[in-house]
């Protein structure tokens, strides 16, 4: 006779037939590793959509199949006629200005853009009602807005405002804009018109903030022709000092956020992953106590080790993989279905579809956490000699591991690490992850076995509930090593998480406002300078003011070597990116410390020479002496480094990365950038007056923008704090799972001193102090390890500054110990309460 | 062929056995000296009190245990220099055992439990040798049924099946009526006395009951780690 299952190797025959009787004892390995997984695919499985989003719809998000933009200035004609020649062109500029309210005199930063009549190449703009884009055209001057602005300024549709010089009617609203997220990060509301109002307005001004983006449609937008224009460009235009971005990556920024924000959650995530695999390491040890009399009969029959290895790991990945799949599962379908809710909070385009990387990443993280957590329990169990399977615990010393299983458990090891450094862009972060939570799980184990030890001791005297307490540590099946390493790396966790939080909103919130000045004035011109310092030191709130000469310039070349051909540090490589703020000082910045060589004389003139971000410098490698190229204005401008600053951008105050000589600088055309303090109650009435005196001159509120940074904080603190919820999940079901594998001892202990007339409540005592014991020893070691952990990623990291916050800690700690100690209680009187009686009876 | 059933030729020698176990409280010295032959064919009775040794013999005789020193050898095998699995393919081509708890797989069925030693053999023709000794020990009818459905004489025909089924060369037998009541015990008894006679089985028979070690051939008695007496 043959079965139908005889095709299978022997090993999958036999591990199918162990697992028809069903799923008991794999519960809490099932759920530990689902959590796990069904988090990080769910976080893999959205940042993939929104990233693939972000590229299908590149050209829309774009506005073109490529967008050339410029700082300062427009196209000149021959760029503009190469540029013609390839296809399609539209122009758009963008600027932040002041908006005001003609009746109150009330202002508002909004970001301006002017369009032209082609707007846009690619995707539609919508109004709201039935206004036309043609309203927008008309010889009188008009705006299309966002709903946020009425709200703000408290104007209406169809009333006027006033932008610079003119006044604006406000023609309609916008439903949406195609290209909103090419714009990057806004701090007011928008306001669309024609070139010619913008141009009508006076804001353009030599010097001032303004982009011009050329956005070209090709005839032909293939990948091939999109390169072939792109080095074109570059050829024909070395100096032109333009950004070029195409459809591929519309908006890097964006991309950039998503792909950094997922990779945190996915650490978070992969902290729920370990505290789990915890839980499936107990698990399967367990199952395999449970198992120890098959396992014997298999190898008293003739099987041999590996045999026997195979046919409990077969059963382990059958399950690992049911576990996996519905978390894969719950990964697509419930982001699915929160998919409209994602879009509004998000506010990108997305369409969730199943991303393959993301899952096949979860997938081998859940495959490889449920192999490595179960190769140690199983591999002994493999190599123990049937007669002490049989036997029981006479012989309690086990054997050393083979190599096998130990390769096989790196082998695990290296697969986790090696993913986690294939999905994260910062390698960096993804090291300091893996080495914190190396160490915390070592330091745990340390811990463990320490108490184990100090068990011995504290089991030999005392009260007798005292002494019996410790002593349950130390018995066969103890849950001392799960309790610790379960509670004490969430608790981490959520210290830590607690603490670097606790911090960031310290700091932005008190300390930076504190420090910060009122506003930046954004575009004084250099005539206005005089008029706008006077104007400003005569207000009754005036405190204090800092004025500098501001240009933007990229980065062109390091000692010759194009910024193209340089791989910086991650930390640093927005330096290289971009438009960067520039000045130039005769004076070295009053707070700012040279922290090597020197800086030129005040009435130095010569060749350009330059002070650099000490932090920059060395994450680019560069020295003293070397040579730095940027673009000014489509002019190329090599300066030597002669000296290095300590730059805190976290300071509040005017701070650039390069302060150049003043002698080449200083006759180009540019504005002043300003910061003004005044006493917080009069900040409002100032900005009101400011801009009506000075309607070129756009103002920050710092409050303003404080209060935007914030919100956005606060929405990926939101979100990292429901996925550590996964985490504190995950460690309950690790403890819980800890309860029930030591439920039979417990049961016979509490069954016999039930018989020799001990109550119940002082039985159940003995096990809370247990539990006390070990939950409280887990929180004072998690206290630590967050501590040091926020302390380094702030410091390391962020780059911000650590202070100790007791009252995090505290809360942190003391919430865990009390939700340990709560569940075990509860656990353990749902136990005892009936099962000791029928134990008795049945003994 | 593996097995070898020509009588009066050994097919266990024993010199000078010990076996010292570690334990949290220290070493136990189980075995301290045993010397023996059994001969081809043989049914053996061993007994002796509890805490004498017998199970401990009957693993190194199994091979499940490795002797602390001297020299073990069952069917040409040196157990005592084997490695744990040239210890398993011993069990496997010439061994059967039968516990005195039977030592059934729960999650197998009767007929799964009994073509185990086969299809770890990978005897293609498993199933059908299973359910041949499923009939013999009068069980035809109970194949499907799982262990926890059977009684205990019932599952102890299953035990006894599963250790002939692959015609071993020596069938250990550890107390098997131990857990049984005294008429199904000497049912089990009278089966594994007529199919080891039937397939030229040498039987070792552990128990504490003499009665029952009289009906073999030989009794051994041990006590405190030592055969003191032969018959």
């Amino acid at each position: 006779m043959t079965t139908p299952l005889a095709v299978l190797p022997l090993s999958l025959r036999l591990a199918l037939r162990e697992l028809r009787a069903g799923f008991r004892g794999f519960y809490i390995f099932l759920v530990c590793l689902f959590l796990g997984v069904a988090t990080i695919a769910s976080i893999g499985n959205l940042s993939g959509s929104l990233v693939a989003g972000l590229a299908q719809r590149g050209q829309e998000i774009l506005g073109g199949d490529m967008d050339v933009r410029l700082v300062h200035r427009q196209l000149v004609a021959a760029e503009q006629s190469y540029l013609a020649a390839q296809g399609e062109l539209s122009h758009v500029a963008t600027m932040r200005v002041m908006a005001q309210n003609l009746d109150t005199g009330q202002n508002l930063l909004v970001e301006a853009k002017a369009i032209d009549e082609i707007y846009p190449l690619a995707g539609t703009l919508d109004l709201q009602g039935d206004a036309e884009r043609a309203a927008l055209f008309t010889p009188s001057y008009a705006a299309f807005i966002e709903q946020s602005l009425l709200d703000q300024l408290d104007v209406a549709l169809g009333d006027e405002i006033k932008l610079g010089d003119i006044k604006v009617k406000l023609v309609a609203l916008i439903a949406r804009e195609p290209d909103r997220l090419a714009g990057g990060f806004a701090l007011g509301p928008r306001l669309m018109v024609s070139h010619a109002t913008l141009t009508a307005s006076g804001l353009n001004q030599p010097g001032a903030v303004i982009s011009h983006h050329y956005r070209l449609k090709l005839a032909q937008g293939d990948a091939t022709r999109l390169d072939q224009v792109r080095t074109a460009l570059d050829n024909e235009f070395p100096l032109a000092g333009w950004r070029l971005r195409d459809r591929r990556d519309a908006s890097p920024a964006v991309r950039r956020t998503v792909e950094r924000v997922g990779l945190f959650l996915t650490l978070v995530g992969l902290t729920a992953l370990a505290v789990g695999g915890i839980g499936v390491g107990n698990a399967i040890s367990a199952y395999l106590t449970q198992k120890r009399k098959t396992l014997a009969i298999y190898k008293a029959l003739g099987a041999r080790q590996a045999l026997v290895g195979r046919i409990y790991l077969n059963q382990i990945v059958l399950l690992a993989i049911i576990a996996i799949g519905a978390g894969l599962l719950f990964a697509v379908v419930a982001l699915q279905a929160a998919q409209p809710y994602l879009q509004a909070i998000l506010d990108i385009p997305l369409t969730i579809r199943p991303h393959l990387p993301s899952l096949g990443a979860a997938t081998l993280f859940g495959l490889a956490t449920a192999v490595g957590f179960t190769l140690a329990p199983l591999g002994v169990a493999a190599q123990l000699n049937p007669a002490a399977l049989f036997r029981g615990a006479v012989e309690d010393t086990y054997p050393p591991l083979s190599a096998v299983y130990r390769f096989a458990i790196l082998a695990c090891l290296g697969i986790i690490i090696g993913l986690s450094f294939a999905i994260s862009e910062r390698a960096d972060i993804t090291l300091y992850f893996i080495l914190a939570l190396a160490s915390s799980y070592v330091l745990l184990r340390i811990t463990a076995w320490s108490v184990g030890q100090l068990a011995r001791r504290m089991g030999q005297g005392g009260r007798f509930g005292w002494r019996l307490a410790w002593r349950n540590m130390t018995r066969p099946g103890a849950v001392v090593q799960s309790v610790i390493l379960s509670v004490g790396l969430a608790v981490t966790l959520i210290a830590t998480l607690a603490q670097i939080e606790g911090n960031f909103s310290a700091q932005l919130q008190r300390d930076f406002p504190d420090r910060a000045p009122s506003f930046f004035a954004i575009d004084i011109q250099p005539s206005q300078r005089t008029d706008f310092v006077a104007y400003v030191t005569s207000q009754s709130a005036f405190r204090d003011y800092d004025m500098v000469p501001m240009l933007r310039g990229s980065v062109l070349a390091l000692n010759g070597v194009p910024v193209a051909n340089i791989t910086p540090s991650p930390d640093i490589a927005w330096f290289l990116r971009g438009d960067r703020g520039l000045t130039y000082a005769a004076t070295p910045p009053a707070d700012e410390h040279i922290s090597a060589g020197e800086w030129w004389p005040a009435d130095y003139v010569g060749p350009p020479l330059v002070s650099m971000d000490q932090r920059i410098a060395s994450g680019l490698g560069l020295e003293l002496g070397d040579r730095i190229k940027v673009n000014v204005l489509g002019r190329a401008l090599e300066a030597e480094i002669t000296n290095f600053r300590r730059v805190d951008y976290g300071s509040g105050q005017i701070a650039f990365a390069l302060i150049f000589s003043p002698s080449p600088l200083q006759a180009a055309p540019h504005t002043m950038l300003a910061t003004i303090s005044m006493a917080p109650e009069a900040e409002q009435d100032f900005s009101r007056a400011l801009t009506s005196q000075f309607s070129n001159i756009t103002l920050v509120r710092v409050k303003d923008a404080i209060e935007t940074v914030a919100q956005l904080l606060a929405q990926f603190a939101n979100a990292i704090w429901l996925l550590s919820v996964v985490t504190i999940l995950a460690s309950v079901f690790v403890l819980a799972g800890a309860l029930a594998s030591s439920r039979q001892g417990r049961l016979k202990d509490a069954a016999i001193l039930l018989a020799l007339g001990a109550r119940r409540a002082a039985i159940l005592r003995v096990f809370i102090t247990e539990y006390a014991i070990l939950s409280a020893l887990a929180a004072v070691i998690a206290g630590g390890l967050s501590t040091v952990a926020s302390w380094a990623i702030l410091t390391f990291t962020m780059r911000a500054s650590f202070a100790l916050l007791p009252w995090h800690i505290f809360a942190s700690l003391g919430g865990a110990f009390l939700l340990t100690l709560a569940l075990s209680g509860a656990v353990i009187w749902l136990q005892l309460y009936r099962s000791p009686v029928q134990l008795l009876r049945s003994e | 062929m593996r097995k070898s059933t020509t009588k009066l030729v050994p097919i266990v020698t024993l010199s000078d056995v010990h076996v010292r176990l570690a334990s949290r409280a220290g070493p136990v010295h189980i075995l301290r000296g045993i010397d023996l032959t059994i001969n081809t064919g043989d049914q053996v009775g061993l007994v002796g009190p509890s805490g004498a040794g017998k199970s401990t013999l009957m693993m190194i005789l199994a091979g499940m245990e490795q002797a602390s020193s001297g020299r073990v050898e069952v069917a040409g095998q040196p157990l005592h220099s084997m490695t744990p699995d040239g210890m398993a393919d011993f069990r496997r081509d010439y061994l059967g055992i039968v516990f005195q708890s039977f030592h059934l797989v729960p999650s197998m069925t009767a007929l799964e439990n009994i073509a185990l030693p086969l299809e770890l053999a990978e005897d293609p023709d498993a199933f059908v040798k299973a359910r041949h000794f499923l009939q013999e020990v009068g069980l035809g009818a109970r194949g499907d049924h799982y262990p926890a459905q059977l009684s205990g004489g019932e599952q102890q025909r299953v035990a006894l099946a599963r250790a002939l089924v692959s015609q071993p060369a020596l069938l250990l037998a550890d107390e098997p009526t131990g857990n049984l009541d005294q008429s199904t015990g000497k049912i089990i008894i009278d089966l594994l006395f007529s199919l080891t006679q039937k397939h030229g089985t040498t039987l070792f028979l552990i128990t504490h009951d003499e009665a029952l070690a009289s009906r073999c051939q030989r009794v051994l008695h041990m006590h405190d780690g030592l055969i003191r007496e032969q018959k």
